[in-house]
């Protein structure tokens, strides 16, 4: 890129280094926007999360050749639909989803396409955010995109908008610290907000002649490209002989391809056909592969093409492995849940749950994590258990990435995802049980004592790091040094609202001794009620004691 | 008028001096414990503590429904001695014996051409069975005959509310009335399901509900919901457990407290053998009259 003159366009190769060097920027800087946290429960970090989900899309980039620009533009937004973590991050992905669709005729973005493009993003986060909230992310980039609108028709140019973007970016950062009373009282801003300020500003860098380097991201490597589920096959005798396989990578991504799933609906069995938009993945059954490879031809170039004969007895070890998947069928059902420790998870199992995503507070699972755990369910309809309030939003995305009916029965606790798998009852249909699994969420309290990650003065409480915190729901109820008061303070919640099983979960970092301690402290508190009290080893990590009422 | 003779399986878990009390006939279905067969007589034989302590040591138990010969026996003698007669069988749902039943009184029509046999599925059981052969008594006693009670058994057996929770699932699993994979075995967490009586006479969970305070609270209300007149319910209300007085008592007390117009005492009573063999000890079921069951 010329560094010299405004940049007035950009073409796909300028959007794909723009996005490499904001994952670049995230990365050096996600420490920066982590310590902007003022909760002192610890968490999942916002720098960390927004970090990851755009270095998905860098490392897809970095990997591939230059591409016209809505292609580009395509294939960051889905890489980060993939690799989206946290709340923050699933915004974040929606932002660059909505960029997305804004240039999706485009061949090169000036200052209107732009201004367009993060409007578009912006109404896509809105519509996914089920309840907006002020001073966030959200509303910088809101004011982003409306002051970029205004740049637009002061000057058609790429850089001039992006540069109105970034200063009133700027000062709507500022502003989140007025606008959230929490914020306010640390004289912190927004850490998601923030985040965003650094991709706008980063992309100009990039415009100003910033070079990529080796972008090495710290977290594990996410794999984006689908595998194809070849487990719902029929059990039938070979009435097609060829396991036809081919992979083909698209003339035109927006090219519907229903045709040829028709076609090979018509001409063979076991048909698994995915398009994901860029390529074209098959396995099929039939007699006559030579026709199925001309009239896949019509849809693009073959990357790979494998023929078999079926009836050959020297069958090769991937038929049988298909063989054996082959007789598993698909069951009506099944359940995906978000937790930690194996003795959380045993319990989830014992309910029913079918796939364990190990996560939580401190590490939310990507995108693509839930929808690995989704695909490998053999089941019509799944049910998502985030089981944190970080992770629903990201578990909302998994529905676009598969045709499985995914349900997400937005638990934000462990009790909370007990509790809904308490109201699934297999006789009933999937609209009626995400009811009845919502409504049986409201039946029980959760309670949780953790410590504090980091000094804060939050909610009138003055705290310092490592002391004991009681949380009540998504509230933080008061803090302490001494667990036992914290425990007599939760148990007389319970009391009052006249619940009658409490169940006490407690985390890795609990002895028997001090579970038992618990134990008997909570059942004086609660001697002259007929609730009963039952101890449990969940073995979860950060959490001391997870104690539920109902 | 003519006389007839109200009578049932043995499955309707009342007492048996009451049964007696209120001349009800009933023929018993037999099982097996340990491998030696025994015929249902409401607990003369082996008194229903011993039963369930059995099943807890691991005694198997099988019951085997009435046959048709054993019917057509039972029958005859009192269309011999000139009564009609009306008998109520346990849930076809659950048993075989309504068929037998059935076949027993079209063969029995033959011989007895100037008798009458009406027999009624009640898709009931336990007490809930005997709820409804209770009120029959009632209505034989007001003067009722015996078509006028067989059709009022017809019109209202569905509304006998059947209501059941259990302690412990171990039986329901054995006898696969509860699937393990559904997640109704939770044991470890407590969870003690809430299943009622459908209307095919099946047994049905329906809710999981952790906690043995929270289930007892939870089957009262499913009575406050259902019952006639909700709280001024005014009609008979049975208990039945097997092996478990003090939540049936913890059941009964708050019935009590909260229904203050029900009809009568609430009668505790023993989920008999046959009932029993499926549940094993831990079970409460609560019986009353309401809406028809549609589901």
């Amino acid at each position: 890129m010329d560094t010299t003159l405004e940049h007035e366009k950009i073409n796909g190769s300028d959007y794909r280094k723009l996005i490499i060097i904001a994952a670049q920027c995230l990365e050096d800087n996600k420490e920066e926007i982590n310590e902007l946290n003022v909760f002192p429960v610890p968490d999942g970090d916002t720098g960390s999360n927004m970090s990851m989900t755009v270095s998905n899309a860098a490392k897809e980039l970095m990997h591939s050749n230059d591409m016209p620009l809505d292609k580009t533009a395509r294939k960051a937004a889905k890489a980060m639909l993939h690799g989206a973590r946290g709340n923050s991050g699933v915004i974040l992905s929606l932002l660059f989803r909505g960029i997305s669709n804004g240039l999706a005729t485009a061949s090169e973005c000036d200052g209107v396409a732009w201004a367009n493009a993060l409007s578009e993003g912006v109404k896509m986060a809105y519509k996914s955010v089920e309840h907006p909230a002020e001073g966030t992310i959200l509303t910088v980039a809101k004011r982003c995109a409306d002051a970029a609108m205004k740049a637009s028709l002061e000057k058609n140019s790429f850089e001039y908008v992006l540069t109105a973007a970034i200063s009133e970016a700027e000062k709507a950062l500022k502003d989140t610290v007025k606008q959230n009373p929490v914020l306010e009282k640390a004289g912190v801003v927004d850490a998601g907000g923030k985040g965003w300020l650094l991709v706008m500003q980063s992309m100009r860098n990039a415009l100003n002649g910033e070079e990529p380097r080796e972008l090495k991201i710290s977290e594990e490597n996410t794999e984006t490209r689908e595998k194809a589920d070849f487990s719902s096959f029929d059990t039938e005798d070979i009435k097609y002989a060829f396991c036809t396989e081919f992979i083909i990578h698209k003339h035109d991504g927006d090219a519907d391809s229903s045709p040829l799933k028709e076609y090979l609906g018509s001409i063979g069995d076991s048909l698994v056909m995915i398009d994901d938009g860029e390529i074209i993945k098959v396995h099929v059954h039939t007699n006559v592969p030579h026709d199925v490879l001309g009239e896949a031809l019509k849809y693009g170039v073959y990357e790979t093409v494998k023929v078999e004969n079926m009836k050959n007895q020297h069958t090769n070890k991937l038929v049988e492995q298909e063989s054996e998947e082959k007789k598993e069928e698909l069951k009506e059902y099944g359940f995906v849940a978000v937790c930690s420790g194996d003795g959380i998870e045993a319990m989830f199992k014992e309910l029913g749950v079918d796939s364990i995503v190990s996560g939580g507070q401190t590490m939310n699972p990507s995108t693509e994590d839930l929808y690995k755990a989704v695909l490998s369910v053999h089941a019509k309809t799944v049910f998502i258990l985030p089981n944190n309030k970080n992770i629903i939003l990201t578990a909302n995305q998994v529905s676009e990435l598969t045709d499985k009916n995914v349900i997400v029965i937005p638990t934000k606790t462990i009790p909370q995802g007990f509790a809904a798998m308490l109201g699934f009852n297999e006789d009933d249909d999937g609209a009626t049980n995400e009811k009845s699994m919502i409504g049986c969420i409201g039946n029980v309290d959760t309670m949780q004592i953790t410590y504090a990650a980091r000094n804060s003065n939050y909610a009138g409480l003055n705290i310092e790091e490592g002391d004991l915190l009681a949380l009540y729901e998504d509230k933080l109820l008061c803090a302490d040094k001494d667990i036992k008061q914290l425990l007599k303070i939760l148990a007389d919640k319970a009391k009052h609202k006249d619940k009658k099983f409490i169940s006490i979960y407690y985390g890795s970092d609990v002895t028997e001794d001090m579970a038992n301690e618990a134990l008997s402290v909570i059942k004086e508190e609660l001697k002259d009620t007929d609730a009963e009290v039952a101890l449990y080893k969940g073995n979860q990590p950060v959490y001391y004691f997870i104690i539920s009422a109902e | 008028m003519q006389k007839y003779i109200l009578s049932c399986c043995s499955t309707i878990d009342l007492p048996r001096d009451y049964v007696e009390k209120r001349d009800i006939k009933f023929i018993g279905l037999s099982y097996t414990l340990d491998g030696k067969e025994y015929t249902d007589d409401l607990g003369k034989t082996m008194p229903m503590s011993d039963f369930y302590k059995a099943m807890a040591n691991g005694a198997m138990t099988k019951t085997s429904q009435v046959n048709v010969d054993t019917y057509i026996e039972y029958f005859g003698k009192f269309l011999e001695d000139g009564y009609d007669i009306v008998h109520v069988s346990l849930s076809s749902g659950l048993s075989g014996s309504y068929n037998s039943a059935k076949i027993a009184a079209t063969e029995l029509k033959e011989r007895y051409p100037d008798r009458k046999i009406y027999v009624v599925d009640s898709l009931g059981a336990s007490s809930g069975h005997g709820l409804l052969v209770a009120k029959l008594a009632d209505l034989r006693d007001e003067g009722m005959s015996a078509e006028e009670i067989y059709n009022w058994a017809m019109e209202n057996r569905l509304k006998v509310h059947h209501w059941f929770f259990s302690t412990d699932l171990t039986f329901y699993v054995r006898g696969g009335r509860i699937s393990k994979a559904a997640g109704w075995f939770g044991t470890v967490l407590k969870i003690c399901p809430l299943l009622n009586m459908d209307n095919n006479g099946k047994l049905i969970p329906r809710f999981k509900i952790r906690g043995k305070s929270n289930v007892i609270n939870e089957i009262v209300k499913k009575m406050e919901e259902n019952a006639d007149g909700g709280l001024d319910y005014s009609g008979k209300c049975f208990i039945s457990h097997s092996a478990c007085y003090e939540d049936a008592k913890a059941v009964k007390d708050l019935v009590t407290a909260r229904f203050p117009k029900i009809d009568g005492e609430v009668m505790i009573n023993d989920i008999g053998t046959t009932i029993g063999s499926h549940t094993g000890p831990g079970t409460v079921a609560l019986f009353f009259f309401g809406k028809e069951r549609i589901d």
